[in-house]
Parts: structure tokens; C-alpha cells; sequence
């Protein structure tokens, strides 16, 4: 790919990324290239449309919600720097979410993707409203998403229903991050929670 | 003082008008003083130049000359093919430059600092890092760094083959024929497949592989998980708009275009050096040689086909059509250096419809200067339009307009009936609609495959060293500036063994079968996209109720593998 634009990453950017996230310095090169490349604009930032624009993440059921992935960590950094807006992903941020989905390495000081962050980034998927826990309604909606109108929606329910039963364990009508990641405690979560990135 | 004297002695008596006396003679008259020592410098350079511009003049006029001719008559005198072979050798030294480079860099940095520098990489990342960059420039380094002579063996065979290792004093010959060995294009495509990426053809499977392998029968909040991965891998890379960028090189070729590592050129002060020359090269000589050389040949194409479109219908008119055209044909090729080899003479195409993978506006052109064709295509305006129409005059070509639905139907209609005639020449089209960077082939049009007739495959692949033929962005006039800065235009054309439909074979079924065998014949990655997902990729937004039919797809996919379990164990969920 055309590499225009790597004089655009300063040394100090890279160093900080490798220390945040853990990806090599060839590696964020890489990425850096993809993300010029998904930059139409070339605004130097990622818009829903720049991420929806990929087909193969635009026929994704979870599409959506991956997106929405790489804006929420805005939402929360908002909070404490008022001038980022969360209508657009600049480089850091977009590295800091695939961070999440680095292979864990055994002898290596894992941050972002440990299989805590893992676990946590599926929860946020179906967190919809950010507020820490999964209700039933939730629930539905991931399914709606991923299986569509192929069932009836009494059949979506029950399974709904049968989800939060298995999970929710203090039965208070909604499923924590805790319950979350004991039902998930024998899921292979390093290996589908990863993703091999080149260098 | 004693530079002076020099110049006294020996440069100003060469000089022709002698500016120097003339120069301190002015100053005398007018300023009463000596010049300074940077006049005089100036002096001598002015006079050095001026004195040498005519004979750099005639220099450029004979290499000028020289190069024209290689272009016109070069084909009969293969001329051409030497050249790629002396581009060859240029980009095989080049690619062992860079590895010396590379590899000084790294022995000089681990002695200054004794330890590894990058602290967050361990061993692992930085051998598998290495291995990588020989793979990506066609090398495969077998010793570690500590030996004096480092060994190299060139991926001439299956990059796992431990055969063909050759120390790096060995001739230049050598190698080159290693390189030459590699004729077999399956070889070719395993080089340039990256490992450990996730290849296109498996992107889909592996979605659909890692489903199978899940012990889960009920839905279990860890059945996203493989959504969100491919999701993510998507985002990190994917397959279409890899398919519809610049092809990775294996080897550096002194472009500045295609610059992936640009440390190692920056270091080596012979890489700089080669690349400025290369640079002179191909702006000074080689572009407003091939200028002249398009201009020239179009205006004799244009002529000789208008005389030939004035000739009465008939036997005669089309023999004199396929020799003028393909001789015209071979002259305008001759202005981008083209080198076209055809393989498989004996399936040469002969009435029907031929189709082919598309990557470039000229493919037509390239496909004609060894056989007769019948082109269909879009009707365009500029350049290529003002062609277009030259050549209509001459034999039966189809133009039609896209968008008109009418012309849509009557274009069929032209086509039927033009296979009709089996002493017509083949017609030519490229199914796939738009032009895609050679290494996918997307999902052919069915229209030509509804016609009753032979379909003849052709095969093209492009090699993208000497120059990159692709073209996905930009107007025609940069495309073509494009092509004549680079070295040449490289591609092998394979004729496949007719096919025709099947007795009871869709239209769609046929042209996929078409499709693969091509595919298969030059290693192209089938994908399972139409050629509506490139205006996904550059931004139009046609391609709505192609996403949504393909999302259903998927969450039929998702459904099926939560499909009833074999057992009555009541914590599994059953659905009808």
C-alpha cells in the first residue's frame, strides 16, 4: 500500500502506542497505513461511514456494534478531555481497541488484551446502553442482530429467557461483568477473541 | 592562489569564448579591482556548461534516436525482452542491497547499544519479523547475523524447499537464472502469498470452520465472539480492498511509488544513487520518448483504420482488418514497452466470445496484437473515446451505454447475432465489468455466458515489477503518465481450452466454471463479490440491497449452526 503518509507518525507517537498497547513498532506502522487508507477524507480521523464503508464489516450482523466499539472508548475519555468528540476515531484510539485483540503471549506483559479486557469488550457488546449490565432486552437485541427475521420472536424470547436463567445467578434481572465471565470460564476466550496481526 | 593558476592553465584555454579574460577585463575597465574567488568559480562553471551543452545535446538526440527505434521495430528484433532482462538483474541486486543494508544496520545497532532495542518485542516477533522482510523482497536468509559472509537462497522453488542456497559472492548469472526458473505460475502465486495471514480464499471459511468446530448446541453468550473476531480482522485487513489497491511488490523496483522500506534505501548511498538515475532515466529518455511514440502511432492507427473502414465489406477487408490492427496495435504497445508473452498458441480464439480478467484499460489493446478481436465495450468520451470510434469504422466493434437499459438488450441482441457468423472475428469481453489489481477476480456478468457458443478463457497476469498496470484512481491522462514513468509493461497471456454451456447449466453456473479456470490457470483469489462492491470500496453507495441479502445470508449461517442437538440433554435448547 501506498505509504505517503507514514511521515505523518512522529517517533514519540510511536513509542507512547508500543507502551499503551503493546504492538511493535512495524506493526503500528501497519496499522497506520490501514487507517490513511480507510481515512477518505483525509481528515487524519475514522467516521462510522469510513469503518461501514469495508463490505465485509458492513454485512457483519455485530457491524454496528463493533463500530460502536471504537466511539464508546470516546464517550469515556469525554468525561475527562472535553474536546475529543465522539463522532470520530483518531489513530491512538483506533489502535487502543484492536489492542484488545492482540494474541496473548505468555512471557509478555499484557495489558489491553489480557483475557480480563477480552471478556470485557464482549460484555460491552451487549451492554447497548453502557451502564455496566445485561438485561433481558439486551439480550434480545444481540439476537435480533445476529439471526434476523428467521425466527418468531416468541422463539427469540425464550431463548432470551433461557440465556439469563443459565447466567444470572444472584437473579436480579440482569447479568454483571462477574457473572458474565464465570459463565464464559471454560470458553476459549485467546483464541476467539484473537486475531493475527502482521508485521 | 594556486586554483587559479589551474584555471589559467588548463580550463581557460579549452574554452571556446574565453569569459574569463572577458570577465576580468569588464571588472578592470569598470570597477578597478580583481573579481572574488566565487565569480571566478561562476565564471568557469558558465563557461564549462555552455561549452559542453552541445555536445550533451547530441548525446540526448542519439539516445533519443536510439530508443525510438528499439520501440518501433524492437518486437521483430526482441529487443524489448532484452531489456526486461537487464531490469531483471538491476532489481535482483537491488534486492540483495537491501538485505546487506538492512542487516549492517542491525549488527551496527546491537554492537552500540548490546542489547535489542525494541524492549516490547521478544525473540519470537523480531525473527519472525525478519523472516517476513526476506519473504516480502523474495529472499530467505539461512545464517544468523554473526558470520562474515552472509548466505542467502533465492525462492526460486516452494519457499519451504531447502535446495538453491548460493553465497552472496556468487554471480550475478547465477542468481538471475534461479529467478528464471521460476516459469510455473502456481510457484509464483505460493511466493506471493504471505503466511500466517489469513489468505481471501479462507476469510469466509474461516467464519463459517470455526462455527463447525464449537462444541456449544445452544446459544451461549459466547457465540458473538467469532463475529466480533472477523469483524475486527475485517477492519485490520480484507480481502476486497486489497483487491482494489497496488499490488505488493516482492522486490524493490527504483520506483519511488512503490517505497515500503524507505530506512534501508536511505542508508545505502549506491540504493540513492541508483534510484536518481533511475529517476533521470525514465523522466528524461524514456517518458518523451514514449510521448512521441503514442502520438505517432495513434494518428497511424486512426489512419490506417479509417482507410480500411472505407474498404467494401467482404473477405478481403477483414484479412487486410486483422493485420493492420494488430501491426497498429503493437505500435501503440510499443510506446508503454510492452512485453506481452502468449502461451498455448493452439487455443488461440476463432469466432465466439473470448473473455478474460480485466486490470487495465489496455488489455484489450494487448490481447489484439496477437489476435483479432471484436471489442465490446462502454462508450467513453477524451482520448479513449476519440479511439473508440476510429476503430468502429473498421470492423464490427459493439459500443453501448451502461446505464441505457434499451441499449442493454439490444447489445444481446448484437452479440447473438454477430456469433452467427463463424468467419467473424472472436468477440472480446471481460465479464467482471470493472478493472480489479490482479491478484482477486470478482464474480462474472452472466450476459455473455447466455449466448450459445464457444467461450474461449484467456488468462492475464501481470507482473507488477517493472510497472504497475492497474488502474483504480484518477483520470486516463495520469494513468497513462503513470505507465510511461515506469520501467515497462510486463504480462503473460494464457489461452485456456474452449467451454460451452451445458445442456441443463444456468448461465450463472457456467460463468462461474469460466471463472475458476481462469482463476486457477494464473492463481487468482476467487471472490465471492460482484462488481458493485468496488463503488462500496470508493464511496458511491449503490450497493445497499447487495449488503442486506448478504446479511441475511449470514444470519441464516448463524442459525443453522444453532440447529437442534442429537441428544435430549435438557440444557440444550431445541427449536424447530
Amino acid at each position: 500500500m501506498g505509504n505517503k503518509h507514514s511521515l505523518m507518525l512522529q517517533d514519540s507517537d510511536i513509542k507512547s502506542i508500543q507502551a499503551d498497547t503493546g504492538f511493535s513498532a512495524s506493526q503500528i506502522e501497519r496499522l497506520y497505513s490501514r487507517f490513511t487508507s480507510l481515512d477518505k477524507g483525509n481528515s487524519g480521523s475514522l467516521s462510522r461511514e469510513d469503518f461501514l464503508r469495508i463490505p465485509e464489516l458492513a454485512i457483519n450482523p455485530l457491524g454496528d456494534r463493533i463500530v460502536h466499539a471504537f466511539f464508546q472508548d470516546n464517550t469515556t475519555s469525554a468525561r475527562r478531555a472535553p474536546h475529543t468528540s465522539d463522532c470520530w476515531v483518531n489513530f491512538k484510539q483506533f489502535v487502543r481497541v484492536l489492542a484488545h485483540f492482540r494474541p496473548i503471549k505468555r512471557n509478555q506483559e499484557n495489558k489491553l488484551n489480557s483475557r480480563e479486557e477480552k471478556l470485557r469488550f464482549a460484555f460491552k457488546m451487549y451492554d447497548l446502553d453502557d451502564d455496566g449490565s445485561i438485561t433481558r432486552d439486551e439480550v434480545l437485541a444481540v439476537l435480533h442482530m445476529m439471526v434476523g427475521e428467521n425466527i418468531s420472536e416468541d422463539q427469540l424470547i425464550s431463548i432470551a429467557e433461557r440465556t439469563m436463567l443459565e447466567a444470572d445467578v444472584d437473579n436480579n434481572q440482569m447479568i454483571t461483568f462477574q457473572e458474565f465471565c464465570t459463565i464464559l470460564e471454560r470458553t476459549d476466550v485467546e483464541q476467539k477473541m484473537s486475531i493475527k496481526f502482521l508485521k | 592562489m594556486d586554483y587559479l593558476n589551474h584555471v589559467r592553465n588548463y580550463v581557460a584555454p579549452a574554452l571556446e569564448n574565453d569569459i574569463w579574460t572577458t570577465i576580468d577585463s569588464l571588472r578592470k575597465v569598470f570597477l578597478h579591482e580583481e573579481p572574488s574567488t566565487i565569480e571566478k568559480m561562476y565564471a568557469c562553471f558558465w563557461s564549462a556548461m555552455s561549452s559542453a551543452l552541445p555536445y550533451a545535446a547530441t548525446v540526448y538526440w542519439y539516445i533519443f534516436t536510439t530508443l525510438l527505434l528499439v520501440a518501433t521495430v524492437g518486437r521483430k528484433l526482441k529487443l524489448r525482452r532484452f531489456y526486461i532482462q537487464v531490469l531483471d538483474r538491476v532489481f535482483s541486486w537491488v534486492a540483495v542491497k537491501m538485505v546487506v543494508t538492512a542487516n549492517k544496520e542491525k549488527m551496527r545497532r546491537r554492537m552500540s547499544l548490546g542489547e535489542v532495542d525494541d524492549l516490547t518485542s521478544d525473540d519470537d516477533d523480531e525473527s519472525e519479523s525478519e523472516t517476513t522482510f526476506y519473504r516480502d523482497i523474495g529472499l530467505e536468509k539461512q545464517e544468523n547475523l554473526d558470520e562474515e559472509v552472509i548466505q542467502y537462497k533465492i525462492q526460486a522453488e516452494h519457499p519451504n524447499s531447502s535446495q538453491n542456497s548460493k553465497s552472496l559472492e556468487s554471480s550475478w548469472e547465477e542468481i538471475f537464472s534461479e529467478i528464471e526458473k521460476t516459469e510455473t505460475v502456481a510457484e509464483h502465486t505460493e511466493m506471493q502469498k504471505i503466511p500466517g495471514s489469513i489468505s481471501c480464499e479462507n476469510q469466509q471459511k474461516s467464519l463459517d470452520g470455526s462455527f463447525k468446530k464449537s462444541e456449544e448446541l445452544h446459544f451461549s453468550l459466547d457465540a458473538p465472539m467469532v463475529y466480533l473476531s472477523a469483524g475486527v480482522r475485517a477492519i485490520v485487513d480484507n480481502c476486497v480492498n486489497s483487491s482494489f489497491s497496488r499490488e505488493q511488490l516482492k522486490t524493490w523496483n527504483l520506483l519511488s511509488r512503490t517505497i515500503v522500506r524507505k530506512k534501508e534505501i536511505a542508508k545505502s548511498r549506491t540504493l540513492a544513487g541508483f534510484f536518481f538515475i533511475g529517476l533521470i532515466i525514465r523522466y528524461c529518455f524514456l517518458m518523451p520518448m514514449r510521448v512521441l511514440v503514442l502520438i505517432l502511432s495513434l494518428t497511424n492507427l486512426s489512419l490506417w483504420t479509417f482507410m480500411v473502414g472505407r474498404l467494401p465489406q467482404g473477405p478481403f477487408k477483414r484479412m487486410i482488418n486483422a493485420y493492420v490492427v494488430s501491426w497498429g496495435f503493437d505500435f501503440v504497445a510499443g510506446s508503454l514497452s510492452v512485453v506481452a508473452r502468449f502461451h498455448d498458441k493452439h487455443n488461440r480464439p476463432s469466432g465466439g466470445i473470448a473473455v478474460a480478467n480485466h486490470t487495465s484499460p489496455i488489455d484489450g489493446m494487448i490481447l489484439a496484437t496477437d489476435n483479432c478481436y471484436d471489442m465490446v465495450g462502454q462508450r467513453t468520451k477524451g482520448l479513449l473515446g476519440m479511439f473508440m470510434s476510429a476503430l468502429a469504422k473498421s470492423s464490427a466493434h459493439i459500443w453501448f451505454e451502461r446505464t441505457d437499459a434499451r441499449d442493454r438488450q439490444a447489445t444481446t441482441r448484437l452479440l447473438w447475432e454477430h456469433t452467427q457468423h463463424p468467419e467473424l472475428p472472436p468477440i472480446l469481453i471481460f465479464p467482471e465489468g470493472v478493472c480489479v489489481n490482479n491478484t482477486a477476480i470478482l464474480e462474472f456478468r452472466k450476459g455473455a455466458f447466455e449466448v450459445d457458443c464457444d467461450i474461449f478463457p484467456i488468462a492475464i497476469k501481470f507482473d507488477p515489477v517493472y510497472g504497475d498496470a492497474f488502474w483504480f484512481e484518477g483520470g486516463f491522462t495520469s494513468y497513462c503518465m503513470s505507465m510511461m514513468t515506469s520501467w515497462a509493461i510486463v504480462c503473460d497471456v494464457h489461452y485456456l481450452p474452449p467451454m460451452r454451456r451445458g445442456q441443463d447449466e444456468s448461465a450463472s453456473h457456467f460463468a462461474n466454471r469460466v471463472r475458476s479456470a481462469i482463476a486457477k490457470k494464473v492463481g487468482l483469489v476467487e471472490l465471492p463479490w460482484n462488481s458493485l462492491v468496488k463503488s462500496s470500496v470508493f464511496g458511491t453507495e449503490k450497493w445497499d440491497k447487495l449488503k442486506v441479502d448478504r446479511q441475511r445470508e449470514q444470519q441464516k449461517q448463524f442459525l443453522r449452526e444453532l440447529s437442534p442437538s442429537q441428544t435430549s440433554d435438557p440444557g440444550v435448547f431445541k427449536f424447530r
